[in-house]
């Protein structure tokens, strides 16, 4: 019953990482039909700045709550940056072009960004002081021991569902963006400049992947410049399975995946889940590629 | 001032392009002010591309003037803005959002959205505000759209086929606010129904080939059944809707 547990919590862990990048992958999809392969780099570069702000704590006691918090904020901010730089540089000139053409400069600006970083800092791993209380201090769950870590990223993914449902909700951007996924051109026809819209959300979406890097690098206790590869490789999963350009569907996809892939590694065999995950993703591209929430281009 | 000599809109050697086709031959087209235009001709000769092209929704080249402004390189968002509302074709509102939430997305930035005027226009809207627009009816969702069109104070209104796949009872209230709202603004609107046509039309642009072959006072429609044949080829008397 207490692996039971174990696995349920982490693989809601695993899941909410996936989500914190496949939320922003499905908004940006939903509206600019952009698929951007530049926010795996986003997350490994926001994790490498967390970890920039925190590598001077001590490993042993770990960072302060407000350094901590200044390190998401840096994430956050460094995310939403080089989403934002992307989307007015490199983008902009490109939505009347091809797919293809925008999927290869966002890829190739994350080959870039990585390689930068490798030239940095190299590929070998570095350690990330976290505060114990994240990933050494336990709560007991029906005999389980949770660490608190898996708490706060589960939190977080729920509380950046609950905001970003509220902004699309409760927002004249959110109205416009909600419109502009089921009909951009009649958007424009109402005298919006949808533009601004791709550019808040483009940049929204790589804040979420800013504050998934730094929380993932605490959650590892490491960072590494594979480690925006391997979460954008399941948020893109995570798009598919929930529906291109699905909000809510991108949620239970991720708390699928990240459940899926726990209990298969714990159980049958390590590594399978990983396999399944992608199986998943061939079987709903073949029997329902509209995905989970996807049954009507809308985002929540 | 002769409205016929003091057109709103005025488009010249317009062309636009779908793709690799070559949809307007150079539409040369004016819309008088206070008047109701009607496009017609047979389907697919360009007069939703035209509408289409002057809202820059389609790649186009040539000379689209609106009050005396030159548009045609303009953004939508810009032409919009300028005071065009536009009511298209397929209706196109937001199936995943409310009817309320499909009029306040259109409010325009620093205009005066005249809620009063689309619910005494359209009352069975405002008791469904919260109801999703996929929900509706066709007619219904065509009333909805009318109202987006109508919520701003326009000074050109581009109006597409508003008649289009509805009931006769429903096209018949379609038809009595549009000829309630006419009087207020300029209209240029393609209507296939004849009947309607003739009875909102005050001028008359007949469209062939992806060009304008003529555009005069409806007059013309009405007493020439000749120019009916020759250019529409379609019933006079399509449905008693209109009459």
């Amino acid at each position: 019953m207490s692996n039971v547990i174990l696995m349920i919590f982490t693989g809601l862990s695993v899941g909410a990482v996936y989500f914190l990048l496949g939320s922003g992958l499905a908004l940006i999809f939903g509206l600019m039909r952009v698929l951007t392969f530049a926010h795996g780099a986003y997350l490994t570069a926001c994790a490498y700045a967390g970890w920039f702000v925190l590598r001077h704590s001590s490993l042993a006691a770990g960072p302060s709550v407000g350094t901590l918090l200044f390190a998401l904020l840096v994430g956050v901010v460094v995310g939403g940056a080089l989403a934002f730089l992307t989307e007015r540089v490199l983008l902009r000139a490109l939505y009347q072009r091809d797919h293809l053409d925008q999927l290869l400069v966002t890829a190739g600006l994350g080959f870039s960004l990585v390689a930068l970083l490798n030239g940095i800092w190299g590929p070998d791993s570095r350690a990330v002081p976290t505060p114990p209380w994240f990933t050494r201090t336990t709560t007991e769950i029906f005999g389980a021991h949770i660490a608190r870590g898996d708490f706060v990223l589960i939190g977080v993914a729920v509380l950046l569902l609950i905001a970003l449902e509220a902004f699309l909700k409760h927002t004249r951007h959110g109205l416009v963006v909600r419109a502009g996924v089921e009909n951009r051109e009649m958007v424009r026809a109402l005298g919006i400049d949808v533009r601004h819209s791709f550019t808040l959300i483009f940049t929204v979406g790589g804040a979420v992947a800013g504050l998934g890097g730094v929380l993932a690098a605490l959650y590892a206790n490491a960072v590494n410049t594979t480690i925006g590869d391997t979460y954008l490789l399941y948020a893109f999963i995570v798009l598919v399975v929930g529906g291109l350009g699905s909000l809510r569907g991108a949620a239970i996809a991720a708390l699928a995946v990240g459940l899926l892939q726990q209990f298969t590694n714990f159980y049958v065999n390590p590594g399978l889940g990983e396999i399944l995950s992608f199986i998943l993703m061939g079987a709903m591209l073949l029997l329902r590629p509209e995905g989970v929430g996807g049954k009507k281009i809308r985002l929540i | 001032m002769n409205p016929d000599h003091d057109p709103l809109l005025e488009v010249t050697d317009l062309h636009a392009y779908l793709g690799d086709s070559h949809i307007l031959q150079g539409v040369r087209l004016t819309v008088p002010r206070h008047r109701v235009t009607v496009l017609l001709g047979r389907n697919g000769v360009g007069k939703t591309t035209t509408m289409r092209a002057v809202l820059g929704l389609v790649r186009r080249t040539g000379r689209v003037v609106f009050a005396g402004d030159e548009i045609g390189q303009e953004e939508t968002h810009d032409i919009v803005r300028r005071g065009i509302g536009y009511v298209p074709e397929d209706r196109d509102v937001f199936h995943g959002l409310t009817v309320g939430e499909n009029l306040r997305i259109a409010e325009r930035r620093g205009g005066r959205p005249r809620y009063d005027l689309v619910y005494e226009l359209f009352p069975e809207l405002k008791n469904r505000t919260k109801h999703l627009a996929g929900t509706l009816s066709g007619g219904q969702q065509q009333m909805l759209s009318l109202a987006r069109g109508l919520l701003n104070d326009n000074d050109l209104l581009l109006i597409d086929e508003p008649t289009k796949g509805l009931a006769p009872v429903v096209v018949r209230e379609v038809v009595d606010v549009l000829e309630r709202t006419a009087g207020q603004t300029t209209v240029l609107m393609v209507e296939q129904n004849l009947a309607v046509a003739r009875r909102l039309a005050d001028h008359i642009a007949v469209m062939v080939d992806g060009a304008i072959v003529l555009n005069g006072p409806a007059t013309r429609l009405a007493d020439d059944d000749e120019t009916v044949r020759a250019y529409l080829s379609v019933e006079s008397a399509i449905s008693g809707a209109g009459s």
